[in-house]
């Protein structure tokens, strides 16, 4: 039976409001009236969810995650750490959101019809995030001081407009996919994963990284020095999603100062960047 | 505010009181005489079944200072995960468990009934910082120590051979940074770790373009200290910290006091020993040099030691020892911060996981307990972790139940690694501390060290009013059982009052004060201050990145300063 769960802010906010029960596990086994105990931050002051927003059920009690389909409807652009720790539902949100949407989440999809803030899918585990518009930095990361391979786990990032800077910044496992051009700093401090950059990167990718890879299918600014050129691929595929990127990509190999061995791949279209095409002669060697 | 401490269990080894029910008066900030406070018109606490002991004195913490505010800036992650709330007019916000921010410090000490600590290494020309820091920490009193380990006025008047002007220089810094003791930081390493030198360094190599030695850094300021009179003369970290078979270089360093005639205290602070007391030749065959070290500590009373006990877990590790650091990093390969303070020392700061399964983390956190309990003599033995380095300072109370049970020092050494366990001797000794020797190690010995046993680290008659009430009945709780007991009563005592107030009821605080910053001041005569000053303001002009008038800290930019004088025989 499917639970379909309608919430709008009843205010536009003014300070942040920490909402992390707005995902679909504070939902189960609640009837609307139950939901008053259930207190989300405004600012530094606790308040009662349903003060905030109108909650609006179309079904019965939901029993379990998976039933529900929660719609968040309206300006959420202040509203952060929405989805946190999420394990499974469904989240429609029509609309823009703040930052730390889906940290930790291991499991559900979350669909996001507006932009999104910082930090999207910090330390994600699991679960699938699309995102129609644009994203603020850092997406699938770790936070700040935390030890290289701290980020994104696992799970799968789908952003249709393009992203901030660092992306996938010390992700282990996992997929990302950034449909438009991201800024400098992909996959910095990378230990697994791959990270597709559909459009152009304003430069250095894959900074002291050990594993996992980075595809650019658009223009690279410039790159690492300390990445080697291994030889050039026809295709990538991407298991995960089942997508194929064909064309001429120069496969190198690094970061050199992260670790001896290269393991980390960097994939970059030599149609679209022909400033780099001098690496190429370095193969005949 | 006068305040009457009915019926508890006292203890009091400065004045050898061991467990007397009785009466504490306090007026005015001083311990009085019980007939004088009025008990109808006084606060009276009922402490009955209560443990009564001085205020804790922490004699090697590093909290203030310019590396201290650096270890905050690099380990955000720290701060995440311990977040203080505020609570209007009780406390302020705060943040961090190994680099705690400082209001944090001050609720966190002052919670276990500590109400003094030492900032164990300043260099010099940050003093400034060091005081701005320590001024912000509340409730406790305070002193700091600065760095003078390759100061390059001492190693220049070394090469002179000119004992006079070391003394007049050690007693005209201290005065003019607010110090109270001379701290030698691996004598010589930061000046070599300028050339790129310096890892390792032990007593005889020579010190580069001065042609100086580590020994004589010690002997001079050893002999500068005790003509001055200072009471804590020398606080020493010792050379080759942290590398397999240091442990000789720590017996050599104690010998150096031979030559000195027996005082009324120790006239050596060995610090952290546990990080100088390794055996063995590589960290493969690392072993406890613990028994060596003792045998040498009992025979030698000019010596003091503190612990630097290990604590599991991750810490954050700071010292002024950068060339250590730098060797700790390619250990780690996570972070690291190194930094050089113009013509006077180096440090360094690196993020460090003592973890239980390994063999040579396992041997670390033996030693600190096993030189704790086969010293003989606690006055000259003192808690420390060494705070951040081997462990937060909040975790003292767990390190007095493995000196006080011989059972929670089992419990915890199940879990450790058996091939580390082998190389110590840990696990043979029988001995506990009893409630007086650990009175003693936490309070009086320190006050004492300090030279500060009028005033500090005990309750009698004149003395400042710093008690510490804990929920626990020493004559009732045999801490050899029941040590989960004494770890849940040491972490937030009953009631403390500092200074005559009382700051702490039920384990929080309940109000805002702020103690006293110590410093020293030794006269020495006027002609020769003058001769050296001038000696000074020359090399100041040339080297320096401030001027002399810049480098001093006056009183009057703190916020309450006591001054300790002695008269010196320079």
């Amino acid at each position: 039976m499917v639970v379909e769960i309608y919430v709008k802010p009843r205010t536009l906010f003014k300070v942040p409001v920490y909402a992390s029960v707005l995902r679909p596990d504070t939902f189960v086994g609640k009837s609307p009236r139950e939901l008053t105990d259930v207190y989300v931050l405004e600012g530094s002051k606790k308040v009662p969810l349903t003060e905030l927003f109108d909650i609006e059920y179309q079904g019965s009690v939901p029993s379990s995650v998976e039933e529900i389909t929660l719609h968040l409807v309206g300006d959420f652009s202040k509203v952060r750490e929405i989805c946190r720790r999420m394990t499974g539902g469904n989240v429609i949100i029509e609309g823009d959101v703040g930052a730390f949407l889906g940290y930790g989440m291991t499991g559900g999809r979350v669909i996001v019809r507006g932009n999104v803030g910082d930090w999207l899918g910090t330390h994600m585990c699991g679960g699938f995030i699309e995102v129609y518009g644009d994203v603020g930095n850092y997406v699938g990361a770790s936070l700040p001081g935390e030890k290289p391979g701290k980020g994104m786990r696992g799970g799968i990032i789908i952003i249709h407009g393009s992203a901030g800077a660092e992306v996938g910044r010390g992700m282990r496992g996992g997929v990302v996919v950034v449909e438009g051009s991201s800024d400098a700093l992909p996959g910095v401090n990378m230990r697994g994963g791959t990270i597709v950059i559909e459009g152009d990167c304003k430069g250095y990718p894959g900074l002291n990284m050990r594993d996992g890879r980075i595809v650019i299918l658009g223009r690279v600014d410039d790159i690492v020095p300390t990445f080697y050129i291994d030889s050039i691929a026809e295709k990538v595929r991407v298991k995960e999603l089942g997508r194929e990127y064909r064309g001429t990509f120069l496969l190198l190999r690094g970061d050199a100062m992260a670790d001896i061995s290269c393991s980390g791949r960097l994939f970059i279209s030599l149609d679209k960047n022909s400033h780099l095409r001098y690496l190429t002669e370095l193969l005949g060697w | 505010m006068e305040i009457l401490i009915r019926n508890g269990v006292v203890y009091d080894p400065l004045n050898g009181i061991e467990g007397e029910v009785m009466d504490i008066a306090i007026k005015d900030g001083k311990i009085v005489p019980t007939e004088k406070v009025d008990p109808k018109e006084a606060y009276v606490i009922d402490a009955r079944g209560m443990l009564v002991v001085p205020g804790g004195i922490d004699l090697h913490t590093h909290v203030a200072g310019p590396k201290v505010n650096l270890g905050r800036v690099m380990r955000p992650e720290d701060h995440r995960v311990s977040i203080l709330r505020y609570i209007p007019g009780r406390r302020h916000s705060g943040s961090g468990k190994t680099t705690p921010s400082t209001t944090v410090i001050g609720y966190r000490y002052i919670r276990m009934g500590y109400t003094m600590i030492i900032e164990p290494a300043s260099p010099p020309i940050k003093s400034r910082h060091t005081h701005e820091e320590l001024d912000d920490i509340p409730y406790v009193d305070k002193a700091m120590l600065p760095l003078f380990d390759s100061n390059w006025f001492i190693l220049k008047f070394i090469r002179e051979d000119a004992r006079d002007k070391v003394a007049t220089y050690i007693a005209w810094l201290l005065r003019t940074v607010k110090g109270y003791a001379v701290k030698l930081v691996d004598p010589g390493a930061g000046e070599a770790w300028g050339w790129g030198r310096g890892i390792g360094i032990s007593l005889d190599d020579e010190i580069p373009g001065w042609g100086v030695k580590p020994r004589d850094i010690i002997e001079y300021t050893l002999d500068a200290c005790i003509r001055l009179g200072i009471p804590h003369k020398v606080h020493i970290h010792c050379n080759r910290l942290g590398f397999p078979g240091n442990y000789e270089t720590t017996l050599e360093t104690i010998r150096l006091t031979e030559k000195f005639p027996i005082l009324d205290r120790p006239i050596m602070h060995i610090t952290h020993i546990q990080f100088n007391a390794y055996g063995g030749e590589t960290w493969g065959n690392l072993r406890s040099a613990s028994e060596e070290l003792a045998r040498e500590i009992n025979r030698n009373p000019r010596v003091s030691i503190d612990l630097g006990q290990v604590i599991f877990g991750t810490q954050t590790t700071m010292t002024a020892d950068a060339p250590y650091e730098y060797v700790l990093y390619h250990l780690t390969k996570w972070k690291w911060s190194s930094t050089d303070a113009e013509c006077e020392c180096a440090a360094g700061i690196v993020p460090y996981k003592y973890r239980k399964k390994s063999y040579v983390n396992t041997i670390q956190w033996c030693i600190g307990l096993e030189i704790a309990l086969l010293v003989r003599d606690p006055w000259r033995v003192v808690i420390s972790t060494d705070h951040p380095n081997g462990g937060p300072f909040t975790r003292y109370p767990w390190i007095v139940a493995w000196l006080m049970s011989k059972r929670a020092r089992d419990e915890v050494m199940k879990k450790l690694n058996e091939r580390g366990l082998r190389k110590c001797i840990l696990p043979s000794i029988d001995r506990e501390y009893t409630w007086t020797e650990f009175v003693i190690i936490t309070r009086a010995a320190p006050a004492k060290l300090l030279g500060l046993e009028k005033t500090k680290g005990h309750l009698g008659v004149g003395a400042d009013a710093d008690v510490a009430i804990y929920d626990i009945d020493p004559r009732e709780v045999d801490p050899s059982r029941d040590y989960e007991k004494l770890i849940k009563a040491l972490r937030r005592a009953k009631y403390v009052i500092k200074g005559g107030e009382v700051v702490v009821k039920d384990g929080e605080v309940t109000r805002v004060i702020y103690g006293s910053t110590y410093y020293i001041n030794p006269v020495v005569s006027p002609d020769l201050e003058k001769s050296v000053k001038a000696e000074i303001e020359q090399w100041f002009k040339r080297w320096y990145s401030v001027s002399l008038s810049t480098y001093e800290v006056r009183i009057e930019e703190l916020r309450s300063v006591k001054e300790v004088k002695v008269i010196s025989r320079v």
